[in-house]
């Protein structure tokens, strides 16, 4: 086996393909890794390099994915890593606390397409990291506000309404 | 090369939807929409997961699994004459809100707040007997009853009506035998009021939750005597204890088969009569807390509701007195030298002290809470109870000023607060 940094490609939705170094995805994505393990006895003496077919991801969102991974589970550019850092507050000052409050400073439409790519490659820091960023656009808010918010339609029938209102009423 | 989308499909969701649909926030996966509520804290959950009928399902779930919520910021929980009956309000230091909640169960206007923890009060009911409410979900726990105290039985008063008998067996000086002597003659107590006389604390080491982990622990009549219960238990269990009113921290170990007591410092520094609390740090220190009050002569009158009746037998009521916090100093316990040590200041975090089981909170979890500052309630409980509609103290104190401040501007309050029950912090949480 060569000792060089095996790369992968990863290739969008919408047909766009991105390197990246094996061992780095391999690390962040459990779906990728169990890709990567699957191929590997049919590769394992060829030196073509594997290209992974990621259908529910959009270039853009993966390039955004990457550009989160790489800064978090490439072992030479990480600082240093607490793992559980996700819900410490706005004062911790972690590494790469700054790096993650910018990197979910998105709209509402790029944020759910990162939530779902995260969950999809099973990217649990970045799934959490996004559930929060979803989180803070619900705190304070009414649930007036809230379905203003995410354009979320009020689909409950009347006899619904009255009984999740009798349920909650003290926090409306 | 084969691509491995069949592989990958088990872990996320199923290919082939169109990002117009991902991107409906009201069609996010259940599991996804519990992660979020997760993060969130109990008010903002509780209306988060009303927003839909899908949001509302992933919110049921996420009560069902019985997941944690993050670090509460306390509120303080108050009756008030601005609110319909059966609510309470709640306000949020830390992010200046205030809630109005349902207190159905029976009015907040006349049940009193004898404790607070793991977001649970303590309350009383008209027999006096003890009940732990959750006021974010309603559910209620019936405790011992007070006639399950070592030294207290159901009798009759002096006209016949019932009565609590309590034996309180106090040494007393007998002039005419010139000797001293135990009194076993029992003090009479009115029914709907004993809890008045009889609890001194209240303090529970988890929410019921954790069932029989569940410990209720008393200070009680007479001279802050220890019972305790677990939760299931139909007794109150007593602990005898020597004599001490000197302010000394005990531990009391329940671990074993019978509870056992121990001193763990010998002395402690001279004190007036200051109100003393118990508190760990998130650093897992031990704090002394030392409260010094005073009566003092407020230029504006309390208002007493129109239908208070004064009891003249406990003497006459000044609607111009108030108990106010003149000192507080800090100890550091060190349980290993067996000494305290006084400290200056707390520059890391807040203090939550009252009725409430004491906390001590990093401000860094919390923006808006002020560091080095103890959040206080009145807890005073002979001021409370019988000058029931005086002014209650709720401030800031502030370490380095030595003084308190008010916790909310008046003209910012929604809902003023009564002086009665008299306001508690507490943690609010489901379960």
């Amino acid at each position: 086996m060569a000792s060089e940094k095996k790369v992968v490609f990863l290739r969008s939705s919408d047909g766009e393909a991105f390197e990246v170094s094996e061992e780095v995805i391999s690390a962040a994505s459990v779906t990728i890794k169990g890709m990567i393990d699957e191929e590997s006895p049919s590769r394992a003496d060829t030196a073509a390099t594997t290209t992974l077919a990621i259908p529910n991801v959009t270039a853009a969102t993966l390039s955004r994915v990457l550009h989160y991974v790489n800064k978090h589970f490439d072992a030479a550019a990480v600082v240093g890593r607490p793992d559980d850092y996700i819900f410490c507050a706005p004062g911790d000052e972690h590494p790469l606390a700054r790096f993650d409050d910018d990197f979910v400073d998105v709209d509402n439409d790029t944020l759910i397409d990162l939530v779902h790519a995260a969950e999809y490659l099973h990217i649990k820091k970045l799934f959490d990291l996004t559930c929060k960023a979803v989180a803070d656009k619900l705190k304070g808010r009414t649930i007036d506000q809230i379905r203003e918010t995410f354009g979320i339609v009020n689909d409950y029938t009347v006899e619904e309404e009255v009984e999740v209102y009798r349920e909650n009423s003290w926090a409306f | 090369m084969e691509p491995a989308t069949a592989n990958g499909s088990r872990f996320g969701s199923d290919s082939g939807l169109i990002a117009g649909d991902t991107r409906d926030w009201s069609r996010l996966p259940e599991d996804l929409l519990v992660s979020v509520l997760r993060a969130l804290h109990v008010a903002d959950a509780v209306r988060s997961g009303a927003v839909c009928t899908s949001w509302n399902a992933a919110y049921a779930a996420f009560r069902r699994f019985r997941l944690p919520s993050p670090k509460q910021p306390p509120c303080l929980l108050y009756a008030s004459d601005a609110l319909g009956p059966g609510a309470a309000a709640l306000h949020c230091p830390s992010t200046g809100a205030t809630l109005r909640i349902p207190f159905p169960r029976a009015p907040l206007a006349r049940r009193p707040l004898l404790g607070s923890g793991h977001g649970w009060l303590v309350t009383a009911d008209e027999a006096s007997n003890l009940h732990l409410v959750n006021p974010v979900t309603g559910a209620q726990v019936a405790l011992p009853p007070i006639t399950a105290l070592h030294h207290v039985e159901r009798g009759a008063d002096e006209q016949g009506d019932p009565a609590y008998l309590v034996y309180e067996n106090l040494i007393m000086y007998n002039y005419s035998k010139h000797r001293f002597e135990v009194n076993t003659k029992p003090g009479i107590l009115d029914m709907d009021d004993a809890y008045e006389c009889m609890y001194f604390r209240v303090v529970l080491s988890a929410g019921p939750s954790a069932g029989r982990g569940c410990v209720v622990l008393l200070l009680h009549m007479p001279q802050g005597e220890i019972s305790f219960a677990r939760l299931g238990d139909d007794r109150w269990t007593w602990v005898p204890q020597g004599d001490d009113d000197t302010g000394l921290p005990w531990s009391l170990d329940l671990n074993g088969p019978s509870p056992v007591v121990r001193k763990i410092l010998d002395s402690v520094p001279k004190s007036a009569d200051a109100s003393k609390y118990l508190v760990q740090t998130p650093a897992g220190d031990i704090l002394q807390v030392w409260r010094s009050r005073e009566e003092v002569d407020s230029e504006i009158p309390a208002e007493y509701p129109p239908d208070y009746v004064v009891d003249e037998s406990i003497g006459p009521q000044d609607p111009c007195l108030e108990l106010n916090t003149i000192e507080m100093q800090l100890y550091k316990v060190d349980l290993h030298g067996h000494r305290v040590e006084l400290i200056k200041s707390l520059p890391e975090y807040a203090l939550f002290l009252g009725y409430n089981g004491s906390m001590c909170l990093p401000v860094k979890d919390f923006p808006g809470l002020k560091p080095n500052c103890a959040y206080m309630t009145d807890d005073s409980m002979e001021y409370i109870n019988f000058w029931k509609h005086n002014r209650r103290e709720i401030g800031i104190w502030s370490l380095a000023e030595r003084s308190m401040s008010k916790l909310v501007d008046a003209s910012q309050t929604i809902y003023p607060w009564l002086n009665w029950p008299s306001p508690i912090w507490i943690q609010p949480s489901f379960f």
